[in-house]
Formats: C-alpha cells, sequence, structure tokens
C-alpha cells in the first residue's frame, strides 16, 4: 500500500494498532520462513516505521533472552526488506539452506516451487505437494546440468534440502529408496564440507537423524553406532554458544539412549544423561524445543533409575517430567493449531509421573504439583470431574504448605471449573480467595484474569452490574500489562453486560 | 436439690400454665394432623403451589435455613391430599427426605422404593424390584397416610447402597425401570406427586449433578407427574442454574415471618399442649414473644427453639409468668449454657464472624488471618458442619452467629 500510496501521491491509510499488533504476531509466530514471507507479502504495512518500533517495543518487553533474539531477528529481515525487497530478502534468509547464501539465477524457481510445495503439505497434508517437492528439490535440481558447475556451498546446501524432503517422505511413505537416497545425499554433503565449515555439524546431525530412522525400520546395530559417531562430531564441531548445540546434543542422547536399550551398557546410559542434562542447561526457558528435552532427560534418568534403584535419579526425573508437562501446557496456550496434541502430550507426561508413587509419596508438594498440571490438562481436554478431583487434592496440599502463588493459581482454575461445571456458588467462592491472593501477591496478571473469571460469571448468574464492575477492573489490568487480545475479549463481555444491563437501567438503576 | 424435685418443680409449673409439656419443636411435628394445627401464614405461597402440582408441573421451594421448606411442603402435600380427596380425584404423593448417596442414580433408587412397594401387587416388575431392594442395607422408615383415595408415602432412607452389590442385588437400568414404574402408577392413580426435600443438603456440585441428570425426568410426565423439590438461596449466586429454573412451573421464595406470624405460631404451638386452645402466649407475654422474635431474625426454627429453651428454664425454675424481667434472666442461662457447648474453634469463629459482620466469599484479609486460614475455601468444611444449626444464621449471603451466642466474650 505505501509503494502504491507513494506512486499516486497518495499518503498511506494510519494503521490500525491493534489490527497491526496481529499482524507482527501472524508474522513472528509463523511456523517457517515461508509463511513469514507471506505474511510480509501480503501485509506491506509491516515494513512501515509503525511495525518498527512496535517490534522494538515488543522485542523489549521479551523477559527471556532468547525471545527478545527473535523479535529481533525479524525485525532485522523487515530492515532488509526494505532495502532489497521482500523476495529477495527472504531468499537471502532461507536461500538452500545458510543465511546470505547466493542462490544461480537457473535454480531459483524450482527452489522456491520445492518450498512451496513442502510448506503446502505440512498445512494440508497433501502428498501430491510432498511428491512436487521431492521432485524439485531431489530430482530437478540435483540433476540439473548446471549444478555441477554451481558454486560449492550452494551445491551442499541443495543436497541437504533434498535430503531433508525426501526423509519427510519416507515418514509419510515408508518407502526406504527415499530413505536411502536421502541418507545418500547426506553422507555426500559431509564428505564434501570443509571441516571448518559452520554448515557441517548440521549435515552430521541430519545424517545422523537419518541413520537413526534406518536403524528403527532395520535394527541394524551398524547404523546406529554410525548414527552416534556422527552425533558426536556434530557437537564437538558446534560452538559452545551455538542455538544449534542443544538439539545436536539431544540427538545425541537418545542415539545413546537406543543403543543402551540395545546393549545395556552403563556407559552410554550415563553418557545420555549427560547430553540430555547439556541440552536442558543449554535451552532458553521459553524455547518450544525445551520441553521434549526435558521429557526425554526424565526417561533417561528414569532408565537409570530401574538399573541402579538410586531414588535421586527417580526424584529428578520426575521433576523434569513435570518441568516438561508444564512447559508443553505454556505452549498449548499460544500454539492454537497444536493445541491438542500438545495438551496430550503434557497429560500422557504428567500421567506417567503421578504413577511414581516412591518418590511422590514423601514429597507430598511434588505430588500437588504434579496433580496440579494433570488437572490443568483434564481441564483443557474438557474432562472436568477428574480435573475437579485431581485439582482439589493439589489446593489441600498447597494451602497446608501455604504455596501462595500455586494455591491462587490452583483456586482459579477451580473456579472457571465450578463455573463450567454450573457449580456457581464454588465457581464464586473460589475465584474470590483466588483474587484475594493474587492481590496480596501484587500478581497484576492474576488479578486481571481472576477479575474477568468473575465478570464472566457474574454474566452468567444475571448479575450485570456486578459483572460490569469486574469486567471493567479486569480491562484496566490488562491495559496496563498491555494485553489487547484480552482487552478485546474484556470488551466483548462488556458490550453484553451492558446489554443485559440496559432493562435495569431503563427502570431506573444507576447505570 | 435432687433431681426427683427438680422434675417435679418442672412439672407442676407446666401444670399451672395449663400445659401438658413443653411443645415447641425446632423441627415440624410430624403428624399432619399436629401439623395442620400449628402451620400459620403462606397463604400467597400455597394458592400459587397447590393449582401448579394439581396440574403435575414441577414446583421449586427456596428459603434461607431455618425458614420453614420442610414445615411448608409437609403441610402442602397435606393440603394437596386433602383437597384431591374432596374432589374425589385419585392421586399418589411419594415425599422423600433424606436419602443415601450423591447421584441420580441413588435419587432413583430411592424413588424405587415405595413406587415398588405400592405396586408390587398389580405390576410383576415392580415385586421383582420391590424384592431387590428390600434385601440392601438401607434403613427405610415411611409414613403412609390415605387420605380418600389419595396416598402419601413419606420417605426417609439412612445407611448406604452399596450393600447390596456385593450380594449381587443390583437392578439394570434403573431409570427405565423407575420410567416405567412412573407410567404404570400413573396409570394406576392419574396422577404422581414427589416431593423430594433436603436435595439441598447435599453438596452443591452433588445437586447439580442430581438435577442435571434428572432434567429428562422433570420434562416428562405430559402434566400427570409434578415434582416438588426445596432449595438454599443465597444472595451471591443462585444454587440452582437459570437453565434448571426453567424446569419448573413456579419458583416460591419463602420470606422470614413477620413478628406477628410468630405470634399465631407460638399460640398454635401452645394450643397442642393445652387442655383448652386460647388465643394467648401465658405463660409469655407478647411482648416477650415480640423480643424472641427478634432474636430469632424472624427465622421460624430459630424461634421456636427459643421458645422451647426459655420455656424449658422458666419451667425448671418455677417462673410464674414469662414476662420482660424473668425472660431476661432466662435469656441469659439459655445464652450462658449455650456458650458452654462450643468448641473453642466455634466459639472463635462466632465471636470473629460477629465482630466482622458476617463471613462470605468476600471476606477480608484481616479477617481470614485472625481465624488463622489463608482461604475461605479451607474455612467452608467447618462452615458446613455447622450448616442448618443453631449456632449460625445466613443474612444476605453472609453467615453470623445467632443471638444465642452471648454478647460478652469469655
Amino acid at each position: 500500500v505505501s509503494i502504491l500510496g507513494r506512486l499516486f501521491g497518495k499518503k498511506p491509510k494510519p494503521t490500525d494498532p491493534e489490527q497491526l499488533l496481529q499482524t507482527v504476531a501472524a508474522f513472528i509466530q509463523a511456523r517457517t520462513w515461508t509463511e513469514s514471507q507471506r505474511v510480509a507479502a501480503g501485509h506491506p504495512e509491516l515494513l512501515n516505521d509503525e511495525a518498527d518500533a512496535l517490534l522494538a517495543q515488543l522485542a523489549q518487553a521479551q523477559e527471556s533472552a532468547g525471545a527478545r533474539q527473535a523479535v529481533e531477528e525479524h525485525r532485522a529481515l523487515l530492515h532488509r526488506c526494505r532495502e532489497v525487497g521482500i523476495e529477495a530478502a527472504f531468499a537471502e534468509k532461507v536461500g538452500a539452506g545458510g543465511e546470505g547464501l547466493p542462490i544461480p539465477p537457473e535454480f531459483r524457481a524450482d527452489l522456491q516451487q520445492a518450498n512451496e510445495a513442502e510448506e503446502r503439505y505440512l498445512r494440508s497434508g497433501d502428498r501430491a505437494a510432498l511428491d512436487a517437492a521431492a521432485a524439485a528439490a531431489g530430482g530437478r535440481i540435483l540433476a540439473h546440468p548446471a549444478f555441477p558447475a554451481a558454486p560449492e556451498r550452494f551445491q551442499l546446501a541443495a543436497l541437504n534440502n533434498a535430503g531433508g524432503v525426501l526423509l519427510r517422505r519416507y515418514w509419510a511413505t515408508g518407502r526406504l529408496a527415499d530413505l536411502n537416497q536421502a541418507l545418500g545425499c547426506w553422507q555426500q554433503a559431509v564428505e564434501r564440507t570443509p571441516p571448518d565449515s559452520p554448515d557441517l555439524p548440521m549435515y552430521l546431525n541430519n545424517l545422523g537423524n537419518g541413520l537413526s530412522d534406518r536403524y528403527a525400520r532395520s535394527g541394524d546395530l551398524a547404523d546406529l553406532a554410525e548414527a552416534v559417531r556422527v552425533y558426536q562430531q556434530a557437537v564437538e564441531r558446534t560452538p559452545p554458544d551455538s542455538p544449534d548445540l542443544p538439539m545436536y546434543l539431544n540427538n545425541l542422547g537418545n542415539g545413546l539412549s537406543d543403543r543402551y536399550a540395545r546393549s545395556g551398557d552403563l556407559a552410554d546410559l550415563a553418557e545420555a544423561v549427560r547430553d540430555f542434562q547439556q541440552a536442558v542447561e543449554r535451552t532458553p526457558p521459553d524455547s518450544p524445543d525445551l520441553p521434549g528435552y526435558l521429557n526425554n532427560l526424565g526417561n533417561g534418568l528414569s532408565d537409570r533409575y530401574a538399573r541402579s534403584g538410586d531414588l535421586a535419579d527417580l526424584a529428578e526425573a520426575v521433576r523434569d517430567f513435570q518441568q516438561a508437562g508444564l512447559a508443553w501446557l505454556r505452549l498449548a496456550d499460544v500454539q492454537g493449531d497444536r493445541r491438542h496434541t500438545l495438551l496430550v502430550r503434557a497429560a500422557d507426561v504428567f500421567y506417567r509421573v503421578a504413577a511414581s508413587s516412591d518418590v511422590l509419596a514423601v514429597d507430598p508438594l511434588l505430588q500437588a504439583r504434579i496433580r496440579y498440571g494433570l488437572g490443568r490438562c483434564y481441564y483443557q481436554l474438557g474432562r472436568w470431574r477428574e480435573a475437579i478431583e485431581l485439582l482439589e487434592q493439589a489446593r489441600e496440599t498447597f494451602s497446608r504448605r501455604k504455596v501462595r502463588p500455586e494455591l491462587a493459581s490452583t483456586l482459579l482454575e477451580l473456579g472457571q471449573l465450578y463455573q463450567a461445571t454450573q457449580d456457581f456458588e464454588s465457581a464464586y467462592v473460589y475465584l474470590k480467595d483466588a483474587w484475594r491472593l493474587f492481590r496480596r501477591m501484587n500478581d497484576l496478571n492474576g488479578i486481571a484474569v481472576t477479575q474477568e473469571a468473575l465478570g464472566s460469571l457474574a454474566l452468567q448468574t444475571a448479575r450485570p452490574a456486578e459483572a460490569i464492575a469486574a469486567l471493567q477492573e479486569a480491562r484496566q489490568g490488562y491495559t496496563a500489562l498491555r494485553r489487547p487480545d484480552r482487552i478485546r475479549e474484556v470488551d466483548d463481555l462488556l458490550h453484553i453486560a451492558h446489554q443485559a444491563r440496559r432493562p435495569a437501567v431503563e427502570k431506573g438503576a444507576t447505570p | 436439690m435432687s433431681s426427683q424435685s427438680s422434675i417435679a418443680r418442672f412439672r407442676d409449673t407446666l401444670q399451672r400454665w395449663g400445659l401438658r409439656d413443653v411443645p415447641f419443636r425446632a423441627t415440624p411435628p410430624e403428624d399432619p394432623k399436629e401439623l395442620s394445627r400449628v402451620f400459620y401464614g403462606r397463604q400467597g405461597e400455597l394458592d400459587l403451589a397447590l393449582p401448579a402440582l394439581y396440574e403435575g408441573r414441577n414446583v421449586l421451594v427456596r428459603g434461607l435455613w431455618g425458614v420453614g421448606k420442610t414445615t411448608f411442603i409437609s403441610y402442602l402435600l397435606h393440603r394437596l391430599q386433602q383437597e384431591t380427596a374432596v374432589l374425589g380425584e385419585q392421586m399418589l404423593i411419594l415425599y422423600i427426605g433424606r436419602f443415601p448417596g450423591e447421584n441420580s442414580e441413588a435419587m432413583y433408587k430411592t424413588l424405587l422404593l415405595p413406587l415398588s412397594e405400592i405396586l408390587a401387587d398389580i405390576e410383576p416388575e415392580a415385586r421383582r424390584v420391590h424384592d431387590t431392594l428390600s434385601g440392601l442395607q438401607v434403613t427405610h422408615s415411611r409414613q403412609l397416610q390415605v387420605e380418600g383415595k389419595v396416598d402419601l408415602q413419606l420417605v426417609s432412607l439412612g445407611g448406604s447402597w452399596e450393600g447390596g452389590k456385593e450380594e449381587g442385588w443390583q437392578i439394570q437400568n434403573v431409570y427405565p425401570v423407575l420410567l416405567h414404574l412412573f407410567d404404570v402408577a400413573q396409570t394406576r392413580y392419574g396422577r404422581v406427586i414427589v416431593a423430594i426435600d433436603d436435595l439441598d443438603k447435599k453438596s452443591p456440585r452433588a445437586v447439580q449433578d442430581i438435577l442435571d441428570d434428572a432434567a429428562d425426568l422433570l420434562r416428562r410426565g405430559q402434566g400427570k407427574r409434578g415434582f416438588l423439590l426445596t432449595g438454599r438461596f443465597t444472595s451471591t449466586v443462585q444454587d440452582v442454574s437459570e437453565q434448571m429454573l426453567g424446569l419448573f412451573s413456579e419458583t416460591i421464595t419463602l420470606p422470614r415471618m413477620t413478628p406477628d406470624e410468630l405470634y399465631h405460631i407460638a399460640v398454635n404451638y401452645l394450643n397442642l399442649a393445652r387442655q383448652r386452645p386460647s388465643g394467648e402466649v401465658f405463660p409469655f407475654t407478647p411482648d416477650v414473644i415480640s423480643q424472641i422474635a427478634d432474636y430469632a431474625f424472624c427465622i421460624p426454627r430459630q424461634f421456636n427453639l427459643i421458645c422451647e429453651k426459655v420455656m424449658r428454664r422458666g419451667a425448671t425454675h418455677d417462673v410464674e409468668r414469662i414476662d420482660p424481667p424473668a425472660f431476661a434472666s432466662l435469656w441469659q442461662m439459655v445464652q450462658q449454657e449455650f456458650a458452654r457447648e462450643l468448641t473453642p474453634e466455634v466459639r472463635r469463629l462466632l465471636y470473629i464472624a460477629r465482630r466482622s459482620g458476617g463471613l462470605s466469599a468476600n471476606i477480608d484479609d484481616g479477617t481470614l488471618d485472625q481465624l488463622g486460614y489463608e482461604t475461605f475455601v479451607e474455612l467452608l468444611p467447618l462452615l458446613k458442619s455447622l450448616e442448618g444449626d443453631t449456632l449460625i444464621r445466613q443474612e444476605d449471603g453472609r453467615l453470623l452467629p445467632s443471638a444465642l451466642l452471648p454478647d460478652e466474650e469469655p
């Protein structure tokens, strides 16, 4: 719009700040760079100064370094889009696998087609799209007459890309030829990449993944041993501050765990646990990868406990599983399209931990936390009665131990559950208690969320005046917290409450 | 002073007052004839409920603890029975008091008990159910009253339904069996009215679950089957959802009684124990009765209880007449005895409740701190144990100690 506006001498329309925030969120939260590119192409307002300022504010508002870095990365990409155009900027960003990688013009169309087809497959599950991606990435590009003469770094990246698409098709079809071809691509990439290249660890890691998959299919220990060897190389060649290192460590841990499962060699298991621990330590707390790493660490420690009987291992495993469950729950809140999968995963991990009675029996607080986590999962999965039972048990322990933050959260969850099950009297009592505790702790978010719940309850029980009062307080809280998504929800409820209040006001009640 | 002389003095005083015994009771008389003699007022509510039930519609009766819900529905059913009998029509009325269990199946089984008993001779399915249920370990207190062609079955159950499971005494598909027996009863009697009292004494969640499950039962009946339920009432939120309220043709909220109505109730109770009825409240004076109504916050159960306790102390202490000076000293005695019976925890709770103007979900941090609790939810089990007791009363959704609590803290 801004370019057309300049061409036709018109001023661009001012952007609605809330709308812009939504667009920025869609741009950042896109699952792939291709999706981000589509958002950017459909919303040229992202290239305005307003969007830049908003991204700067967003970056500042992030508590964790990882999240701040992610927002800044997107902001820098938009800067680059303003300099060289969206297509070129994204081509630089994703290219055939590395930033600033030159793409020879004769491959651009196939590359774009491969990326788009793969994206289409991920969105829709359309197998034809996956075939199209494989035909472009694994066929036409690699067989192109100009390929052998293309820059070496491009060739290696193209081989890596082809391996990825073929592996994906193997997962979809189970066709071993695809897996073998993918392995061939990665082996070539690994052999031809200079030892000091920053791309080598990635190729090694991908080769390891392919070998692990073939081991899972054939049970051939040689594949697994080779996978462990290349994973180890990937880890050794990755700088300690690389954001990819936790993933390589995790994969190495998985390889070693698999080998331990076959050989029973405790050295493998000990090394796997060390790798998982390092992966966890090096992963930012808000990373979507963290729960998986924690879960793997928990599994490794559980296996070690099964061999040694050392309760310390089991206790640590339980804590890791609990953290994994909570992290999946948090992710489920923000990843709407994967919500159910993440909730089931979280519920599964909490459920397994709940069975570890040896540890939980001596640590009631940990037991309450597990029950709280499982209760929250069941609540969101619609298993309300089980959720109430678990959360009530957790509440009693939190209350006895005077763990105020968790008690407040549990009361809030229970209040909302009682409202959902139409036990309005209990809902009111629990929400009021939650509100009191959040207020005592000066937890602004907790106060706002609880006021919103009280407002919704008042609305449902035909008390619009109380609903308006509570919702207005919630709105103030959300405004202070800069949560436009919640403000919109509250405004919707306020609108309904004012409409419900109208007949009483018309009869002379105070508006 | 020996106990024998105490009894003699007690009896002499009662005789001097013209009474056989102390007639006041906190709970209503079970005998319908006695109930008819003491019942007073609520005419508007009866006029709403009687036609609705006669037409087979559902009625919900709500009100504070002790306001007289059970008395009202007992009297209502008695009137329904009498008025229907006068019309020469048939009707079956089932009154279910307390029953074991916290779910709809427990309620259905309780309904099956009197239904199967009544229909055992005419319906083989009823005979089978009756034989099965009579083997369960459930204590069953039942009164049957027949007025003309109208049966009034009063049932109250104790114990547990669980006993039968181990013995293999189970009824499959309780709900369809119940519907079938209701159909048979409707064919036999024309109309069936089911009153379920004390449902509100179960947890709010259990009540909600039972009503959710029983919604279908409450909707069916084609004007030949009506339900009469009692419910609590709080100012904060309703214990029955709006959706559930849609199941009832009439929702009747019983208000507290006026001092004048309580005066008449006192006269009626005293007449139960008198040789010759009178319109007086002797041995009380009218101003004392008015004072008691005030202390009882115009809640009938509290009023009857205070009258009973004061009268008993007056008879024991050979009081000629319970006039204001005598009442002042008797009231002090009653309060002191009441305070002595309290556990330290409850006593503390009651005084803090009084000082803070009542306990509710809107309790402030200071009051919670004084009570030593982090949340109001933690207090609920203790409050629940006092629910319906004379220790505590409800006012505008808050829980306050009754007037029986002495003014001065020990």
